[in-house]
């Protein structure tokens, strides 16, 4: 009898709490969304397999030992695995549309308004009750706004490791949804002619302005920024390696298999974060708040902004492409595509889209750099 | 609750204005860059014809995927 005890005391289904049971309910719902809806598979099918994973009770995944708890020391509290990811998308990012028309870098700096001002936001939430959040929380989910998935992983892991798995689920689910929660807002503040405004073809950019790009951004990052220089300085690594022409081989790796890798390391990390204890509470309720209002405001400035370019330029500029300016690379782009289609058929912004849409990435970075200078 | 709310505002304030001036200067850099990379004459020539020729691809391109949208819409309203 007393065996019989034993082995029933060793097995699942008697030290099963409810809690364990409802992060791995939320575990599935993200295989569900990744499945199914196909929304961002890459990053939620590890990261909702992570968070069966690591609330099975007695496994001890998340316990020294556990082979999640190393993954998560190894690749996210030392930063690397963001900063890999980071060289990966270097590699991928042409910025030659920047280059064309560099103007498109200020759109890039208005859409991260929405980080500083959901920094505000969560901070005026401490005023409900329920709600707890010190500065350096408040960063953490206000980088959600920079739609950056490594940039948020990186500035949670550094300021408020307690929420990351809340930050990364909010930050991923809502770069899948940028197709719904974009278009209201920008048709909410332009006009249907100028959503139809034509943009000048773009100049061609020669090598060597692609070539000497990346160096002088990590140029003016360590002179102005240290902080940032680790997220820019991996993507001007890897955009350097993909523009020199000399190293096809490690632009081609870091592009395709060593960001597939990382990417299955970093799921699970951030799905092993994904605890009763750290996920089940009001504040994740107001994270995922904060993180729509994040991306509201960041795509309705960066409207805004362009539609103050056009006011003042020769050259004519369709404030769509302002809520590019968000990153989200390529999808905000595409967006902004298909919205001014919409309103003019033959009309194709997304080359123009995509000079905010990497402007949004160096912004988020920088404004990374920033907060982990100021509240780090 | 009031101090912090006054820091958070200090910090969106600084915070944006640090973003803009960075950019900015990156802006100018650009500027600079442009000019420093100008390529030598004869690359430029045959730059330009070739994007004399993909613009008349781009056209036909542009014609055959607009076509292809009315196809699409027509058949499926």
């Amino acid at each position: 009898m007393e065996r019989w005890l034993t082995l029933w005391q060793s097995t699942a289904l008697s030290a099963f709490g409810w809690e364990d049971a409802a992060m791995m309910l939320v575990g599935a719902i993200l295989l569900f969304l990744a499945i199914r809806k196909k929304f961002e598979p890459l990053l939620l099918l590890p990261i909702g397999f992570g968070a069966i994973l690591a609330n099975i009770p007695l496994a001890g995944f998340n316990e020294p030992g556990g082979i999640l708890y190393y993954i998560y020391v190894v690749g996210i509290d030392t930063g690397v695995f963001p900063l890999l990811i980071f060289m990966g998308v270097g590699a991928m990012t042409d910025f030659g549309p920047l280059l064309a028309n560099p103007r498109t870098l200020l759109l890039g700096a208005a859409a991260q308004f929405g980080i500083f001002a959901t920094l505000f936001g969560a901070i005026a939430l401490n005023a409900i009750p329920g709600f707890d959040f010190s500065m350096q929380d408040a960063a953490a989910i206000a980088i959600i706004g920079g739609a950056d998935g490594p940039t948020a992983i990186f500035l949670a892991s550094k300021l408020s490791p307690d929420l990351l798995g809340a930050i990364a689920v909010a930050a991923y689910s809502y770069m899948a949804l940028v197709p719904i929660i974009q278009p209201p807002i920008m048709k909410l503040l332009t006009t249907k002619a100028e959503r139809a405004v034509r943009m000048e073809q773009l100049r061609q950019v020669g090598q060597r302005e692609k070539i000497l790009f990346p160096l002088a951004v990590l140029f003016l990052t360590l002179l102005f920024l240290p902080t940032a220089t680790p997220l820019v300085g991996m993507f001007c690594l890897g955009n350097l390696m993909r523009e020199a022409g000399v190293v096809e081989r490690l632009s081609k790796t870091a592009q395709n298999e060593l960001i597939n890798i990382v990417t299955i390391f970093l799921g699970l990390a951030v799905g092993s974060k994904l605890s009763a204890a750290e996920f089940l509470n009001v504040q994740t309720l107001g994270i995922l708040a904060l993180g729509a209002v994040a991306f509201a405001i960041g795509t309705a400035s960066g409207v805004l902004m362009a539609k103050l370019m056009a006011r003042f330029s020769k050259a004519p500029i369709n404030p769509l492409i302002g809520a590019a300016g968000v990153s989200a690379v390529p999808m905000a782009a595409r967006v902004v595509n298909k919205v001014g289609l919409d309103a003019n058929q033959s009309n194709y912004l997304l080359m123009h889209a995509m000079g905010p849409n990497v402007a949004g990435v160096l912004g988020s970075a920088v404004a990374a750099g920033i907060l982990l200078a100021l509240v780090g | 609750m009031q101090q912090q709310l006054s820091e958070a505002f200090t910090i969106m304030l600084t915070g944006m204005i640090t973003v803009f001036v960075f950019l900015t200067l990156l802006l100018m850099a650009m500027a600079l860059l442009r000019r420093f990379a100008i390529q030598p004459q004869t690359d430029t020539a045959t730059s330009q014809s070739s994007a004399a020729r993909e613009t008349s691809t781009d056209n036909q391109r542009l014609a055959a995927i607009t076509a292809a949208v009315h196809a699409y819409r027509r058949d499926h309203e």
